[in-house]
C-alpha cells in the first residue's frame, strides 16, 4: 500500500544537532562510570535465602546454649504414688500384693484418755 | 567509529526530534537524549547489546520525566510554553511546508504523533514501535492510520498530498 503521507513528510529532515551539541552528548557519556551488571539470578536468591536461615539457625542455636537450660521440677510423691498406681493398675495381683504388704494393723480404740483436760 | 559515535551520527538528529514530542525546547530534548543515553552506557558499555528501539525507550522515559517537572516548575513559575524552535529542516522552498508540518503535528494527539516520528523519520517497523510504546504492533499500525488520516485533513491540500 502506497504511503504518500509518509513519502512526502521524509522529504523534511528532522532539525539537524550542531557538531558541539553531538560532542557534549558524546563526551558525557563515555565520561559516565559504568555500572557492575547486578547478578539477580534465582540461584543467588536462593544462595542469599539459604544463608539467611542458616544464620538465623545459628543464632538461635547459640542464644538457646547460653540459656539455662529450664529443669524439671522434682517429681512430688503424690505424682510416683500415682505413677505407681498406674504402673500397679496393668497388674491388679501385684497391686493387691503391694496393698497386703502395706497394710498396717488398725490401732484398737482404748477408751479416750481421760487425764486430758 | 564506536557504536555511540555511529548512533549519535545517524539517528542523533531523530532522537531529539523524538524527545522533543514531551518537551518544549531543544535544550530539554538534548538533556533528555544525553540523559538517556547515559543510562544505556551504563547498562551496556560499548552499546554493543542495545537496539535501536531501546534507546528510543530510553528517550522516551528521559523525556517524560524531564517534560513532568518542567511542566511543574512553569506551573511554580507561572510561566508559559514559549519557544518554539524548528524542529524540522529541509531546503529553503520548503519553509512553508516545514511550519505547516510541525502545526500539524502538534495537533495530533501525542499517541499518534510518536508514531509517525518513529515510523516515518525514525524508520522503525510497527513491530519495532509496538516495543518502544508497550503496546501491540495493530495498535502502533491502528495509530498511524489514524495520524495519516489526520495529517491528510490538517495539512493544506496540494501540500502534502499529489
Amino acid at each position: 500500500m502506497s504511503d504518500d503521507v509518509a513519502d512526502q513528510l521524509r522529504r523534511l529532515r528532522p532539525a539537524p544537532m550542531s557538531t558541539a551539541t553531538r560532542m557534549r552528548i558524546e563526551a558525557a557519556v563515555r565520561a559516565t562510570p559504568v555500572m557492575l551488571p547486578q547478578r539477580r539470578s534465582s540461584a543467588v536468591r536462593f544462595s542469599a535465602v539459604a544463608a539467611a536461615v542458616v544464620v538465623v539457625v545459628v543464632l538461635a542455636v547459640a542464644r538457646q546454649q547460653e540459656t539455662p537450660h529450664a529443669t524439671w521440677a522434682e517429681p512430688s510423691e503424690d505424682m510416683i504414688s500415682y505413677g505407681l498406681l498406674m504402673r500397679h493398675l496393668a497388674e491388679p495381683e501385684r497391686l493387691l500384693e503391694v496393698i497386703d504388704r502395706n497394710r498396717r494393723p488398725i490401732p484398737q480404740f482404748t477408751g479416750f484418755d481421760s487425764s486430758h483436760p | 567509529m564506536d557504536a555511540l559515535s555511529r548512533l549519535l551520527t545517524d539517528h542523533g538528529d531523530t532522537l531529539r526530534l523524538y524527545a522533543r514530542q514531551w518537551l518544549r525546547d531543544v535544550s530539554s530534548a538534548e538533556d533528555a537524549l544525553q540523559e538517556a543515553l547515559v543510562g544505556c552506557w551504563q547498562r551496556d558499555p560499548g552499546l554493543t547489546c542495545t537496539s535501536l528501539a531501546q534507546v528510543f525507550v530510553c528517550v522516551r522515559n528521559a523525556a517524560l520525566n524531564l517534560g513532568r517537572s518542567e511542566r511543574r516548575r512553569d506551573v511554580r513559575e507561572s510561566r508559559s510554553v514559549s519557544e518554539q524552535s524548528p524542529c524540522f529542516a529541509g531546503p529553503e522552498a520548503m519553509i512553508d511546508l516545514r511550519d505547516e508540518v510541525q502545526m500539524a503535528m502538534a495537533r495530533l494527539p501525542t499517541a499518534q504523533r510518536e508514531v509517525v516520528t518513529l515510523h516515518v523519520w525514525a524508520g522503525l517497523t510497527f513491530a519495532e514501535i509496538s516495543e518502544v510504546l508497550g503496546c501491540s504492533a495493530n495498535t502502533a499500525a491502528s495509530r498511524y492510520r489514524y495520524a495519516r488520516d489526520a495529517l491528510r485533513h490538517l495539512l493544506p491540500a496540494g501540500r502534502v498530498l499529489p
